[in-house]
C-alpha cells in the first residue's frame, strides 16, 4: 500500500526513471524475502527455500579481489568491509566476469578523444594484481608488430565494458615471459568473436609451451620455475647458477605459506557477507540477457 | 598490494602470530633457520613439554600448530600432507604419533593445540628470556596450579570464624541488656 | 686587559707568521699585494717558521670548545636518562607479586619459580620413565603416567586405549603427613579459649 502511494507521488512529481527503480526493487523483494540472514550461510545450513544460499566453494577463484591483502600490517576490517560494499555497487553497473590469467579479454574504456568516446582493447591477460578496489589486470596484444600492454583497473568507473572472448587458464599464474617470446604467442585478432562455453563446464587449461626468443631476456626465466615454458636451451652454467640460488626449503615453510594466505574461516565469512548480493546481481544479469529488447516503432510515411 | 594465494585452503590458527618471522641468527641462513625449527618441533612432539628460549619457542609454536592443523584437515592419506610431515618430522616413529595420537586428541579442540608460558627469570643473571612450550593434553602435571577457592585459605577461615564469634558475643550482650531492661520495667 | 693582550699577541703572530707562512708557500718574500699594512721585520726563512706555524695552531686558534650553551633539557637528559629509552634513576618494580599457592615472589605474566620447579622436577622424572619404557617404538596410543596406587582407583574401561607407564612412588602431596591429619572432629564444646580483642 505504502509503495503504491509512493509510486503515485513520484509520478506526479514527474520522476519517471525513479519509478522504474522502485518497481525493480519491488520485484526483487520476493528474492530477498526467501533469502535468510547471512548467519545461515556461514553455518552452511541449507535454507528451506527454492533459492539455496550456500556459499559456493569456488568463490575465491571467481572473485579473488574480494579477499584482502594477507599482509597483517595493512589489514583493516572496517576499510575492507566498506571496500567490499563499493565493489558490489560497481558490479551492479558493470559486469566483471570470471576470468583467469591466460584468458583473452576485450575492455572498452572511455576516451574523450576517440570518435565513439570509447576505445576497445583486446588482449591476453598476463597478470592479475591488487585486491579490493585496486584490483588490476594487464592485457597484452601485438598491434602492427608492436607488442603493447595496457594495465586496467577493474573497478575504474571509466571502464564501460569487460568481455571475456576466450575463457581459459594457462600453466602459470603470470605470463610475463610472453614479453620475451616471439610475437605469434601474443597476437590476437581485434575483431575476434566471443567463444562460448556451455554452463557448468570446468575452465579449460591451455597447455601450450612457449618457446622464447634467444637471450637477453627481461628476467632470468631459468630461475623462475615456469611450467608454461618449453626447453630454454641454455648453457649448463645458467642452470647450475639457478640451482645454487634456488630455495627448495621454501615450499615446506608452513608459516610463510600461512602469512601469504587468508585462512578458510575468514574466507567463508567474507564471501558469506558478499555472496547473496553477488548472486542477485548474477541472476539479474542473466534475466537481462534473455530479455527481448523492446524497439520503439518509428513512423514510416 | 598482493593478492592472497587461493590455490590452497588453510585452517585458521588459534594463536597469536606476528606479521614477520624471526630470523633466528643462523650461519646457514634461512635453511639453517628451518633446520633449527625442525629439530625443536621434533622435540616438542617427542617430549610434549620443552623449556627453551622465548623466541624459538614462539616460532616453533606456529609451525607445530600448522603441522597439526594440516594433519587434522587432510588426514593420513593426503600426499602433500605426508610429504610435509616427512620433511618436518625426522624420527619416523613420531609421524605415527602425529597421525595416530595427536590428531584424534586435537580433532575436536576449539582452542590452540599448544601452550606457551614465560618461565621465571634466573635473577640476577642476565639471560635470554626463557619459556615453556607444551602440547595440550600431555600426561605431565599441569604447569598452572589448579584454581583453589580462596575461601579455604587459613587466614580467610580464621577471619570467618572470628567474625562469627564476635557476632555471637554481641547478640548475647544485646539480649542480656534487653532482659535487664524488661526486668527494670516490670 | 688580558683580552687586549691576547688580541695583540694574535695580531702580532699573524703578521709575523703570515710572512713566514708565505715564505714557506712561495719560497720567497710575500708578493707586495699580500703584505700587511705595517711590514714587520722580515726574517730569513729557517726551520723556526715551521714551528711558528705550529705555535699558531696551538695558541691562536681555539679547538674543541663548546659553541653553544647546553640547554637544561639536554643536561637533565644526560644526567637522569630518558623514561622512554633508558632511565638512569632507580624505579620501583611493580611487577612482582606473591604466589597464592606457595608464597614466593613471581614476575607478572611469568610462572612462579617455586611452583614451576616442583612441576619441572616431576616432569623430568616422567619423561625419563617414559623414555625407558617405550624407547624407540612408534607411539600409537595416548601415554598416561600413574603413581603407585592410582591404577586401581578408576575402572578398567577408563584405561582402555591408553598406554600406561607406572611410577613406583606415591603421589607427592603439598603438605607433610602430620599436617594432613584431622585434628578437629567437629565443633568443640570447650569454652576455655575465646577470640579476644576483636574489632
Amino acid at each position: 500500500m505504502l509503495l503504491r502511494s509512493l509510486k503515485l507521488h513520484i509520478i506526479q512529481c514527474g520522476f519517471a526513471p525513479v519509478v522504474l527503480q522502485v518497481s525493480r526493487t519491488c520485484s526483487n523483494m520476493p528474492l530477498s524475502d526467501t533469502h535468510q540472514s547471512p548467519d545461515n550461510a556461514v553455518s552452511g545450513k541449507q535454507v528451506k527455500s527454492e533459492r539455496k544460499l550456500v556459499v559456493p566453494s569456488n568463490s575465491r577463484f571467481i572473485y579473488p579481489e574480494f579477499l584482502p591483502d594477507p599482509k597483517m600490517e595493512w589489514r583493516n576490517s572496517l576499510r575492507e568491509k566498506l571496500e567490499r560494499l563499493d565493489m558490489i555497487q560497481r558490479r551492479k553497473h558493470i559486469d566483471i566476469p570470471e576470468f583467469y590469467v591466460g584468458s583473452i579479454l576485450a575492455v572498452t574504456s572511455s576516451n574523450q578523444h576517440a570518435p565513439n568516446k570509447a576505445t576497445r582493447f583486446v588482449g591476453i591477460c598476463i597478470q592479475r594484481l591488487g585486491c579490493g578496489l585496486r584490483a588490476n589486470i594487464t592485457l597484452r596484444n601485438v598491434i602492427k608488430h608492436v607488442g603493447t600492454e595496457i594495465k586496467y583497473q577493474l573497478y575504474d568507473p571509466t571502464i564501460q565494458k569487460i568481455e571475456v572472448l576466450r575463457l581459459e587458464k594457462r600453466l602459470d599464474d603470470e605470463l610475463l615471459y610472453l614479453r620475451d617470446a616471439p610475437n605469434e604467442y601474443s597476437t590476437f585478432d581485434e575483431n575476434m568473436e566471443a567463444e562460448y562455453l556451455p554452463e557448468g563446464t570446468p575452465v579449460p587449461v591451455n597447455t601450450t609451451l612457449v618457446k622464447l626468443k634467444p637471450r637477453p631476456w627481461r628476467a632470468r626465466w631459468e630461475r623462475k620455475n615456469m611450467k608454461g615454458l618449453a626447453d630454454l636451451e641454455l648453457e649448463e652454467r645458467f642452470y647450475k647458477r639457478a640451482e645454487e640460488l634456488a630455495t627448495p626449503w621454501e615450499k615446506y615453510d608452513l608459516m610463510k605459506q600461512y602469512r601469504r594466505t587468508i585462512p578458510e574461516e575468514e574466507q567463508k565469512e567474507i564471501f558469506a557477507e558478499v555472496c547473496s548480493e553477488l548472486h542477485e546481481v548474477e541472476v539479474m544479469r542473466k534475466k537481462l540477457k534473455r530479455k527481448k529488447v523492446f524497439v520503439k516503432p518509428t513512423r514510416s510515411s | 598490494m598482493n593478492q592472497a594465494e587461493v590455490s590452497q585452503l588453510i585452517s585458521k590458527l588459534r594463536i597469536r602470530i606476528s606479521p614477520r618471522h624471526k630470523n633466528l641468527k643462523c650461519p646457514e641462513g634461512p635453511q639453517g633457520r628451518l633446520n633449527k625449527l625442525r629439530k625443536t618441533v621434533n622435540a616438542l612432539f617427542k617430549y610434549e613439554r620443552l623449556e627453551l628460549n622465548y623466541t624459538i619457542a614462539d616460532e616453533t609454536r606456529g609451525y607445530a600448530e600448522r603441522l597439526i592443523s594440516e594433519a587434522i584437515r587432510h588426514g593420513d592419506t593426503h600426499k602433500p600432507t605426508m610429504e610435509m610431515a616427512d620433511y618436518w618430522i625426522e624420527e619416523k616413529q613420531l609421524i605415527h604419533k602425529l597421525f595416530k595420537v595427536l590428531v584424534p586428541r586435537f580433532s575436536d579442540y576449539k582452542t590452540s593445540y599448544t601452550m606457551l608460558y614465560r618461565a621465571p627469570k634466573a635473577y640476577p643473571d642476565i639471560v635470554y628470556p626463557r619459556s615453556v612450550l607444551e602440547l595440550r593434553g600431555n600426561p605431565f602435571p599441569s604447569i598452572l596450579p589448579q584454581r583453589i577457592d580462596q575461601r579455604n585459605f587459613i587466614h580467610n577461615i580464621l577471619l570467618e570464624e572470628a567474625k562469627k564469634a564476635y557476632r555471637a558475643e554481641k547478640y548475647e550482650q544485646i539480649t542480656k541488656s534487653l532482659n535487664e531492661q524488661d526486668v527494670v520495667d516490670k | 686587559m688580558k683580552g687586549l693582550l691576547t688580541f695583540k699577541r694574535i695580531k702580532n703572530h699573524l703578521t709575523f707568521n703570515f710572512n713566514a707562512f708565505c715564505n714557506v708557500l712561495f719560497g720567497q718574500m710575500p708578493p707586495p699585494a699580500l703584505s700587511f699594512a705595517n711590514p714587520v721585520e722580515t726574517l730569513k726563512p729557517s726551520s723556526q717558521h715551521l714551528i711558528d706555524v705550529q705555535q699558531l695552531f696551538k695558541n691562536s686558534i681555539l679547538w674543541a670548545v663548546p659553541k653553544h650553551r647546553r640547554t637544561i633539557e639536554k643536561r637533565l637528559g644526560r644526567k637522569f636518562g630518558y623514561i622512554t629509552e633508558f632511565y638512569k634513576m632507580l624505579m620501583p618494580r611493580t611487577d612482582l607479586f606473591t604466589c597464592n599457592h606457595c608464597g614466593h615472589y613471581y614476575q607478572r605474566r611469568h610462572l612462579c619459580p617455586n611452583c614451576y620447579k616442583r612441576v619441572k622436577d616431576e616432569t623430568t622424572e616422567f619423561q625419563e620413565v617414559i623414555e625407558k619404557e617405550l624407547g624407540l617404538d612408534p607411539i600409537e596410543q595416548e601415554v598416561v603416567v600413574l603413581y603407585k596406587g592410582e591404577k586401581t582407583k578408576k575402572p578398567e574401561e577408563f584405561w582402555k586405549g591408553k598406554r600406561i607407564v607406572e611410577l613406583k612412588r606415591e603421589k607427592p602431596v603439598w603438605f607433610c603427613r602430620n599436617l594432613l591429619q584431622r585434628t578437629t572432629i567437629g565443633n568443640s564444646d570447650c569454652k576455655d579459649v575465646k577470640p579476644s580483642e576483636l574489632a
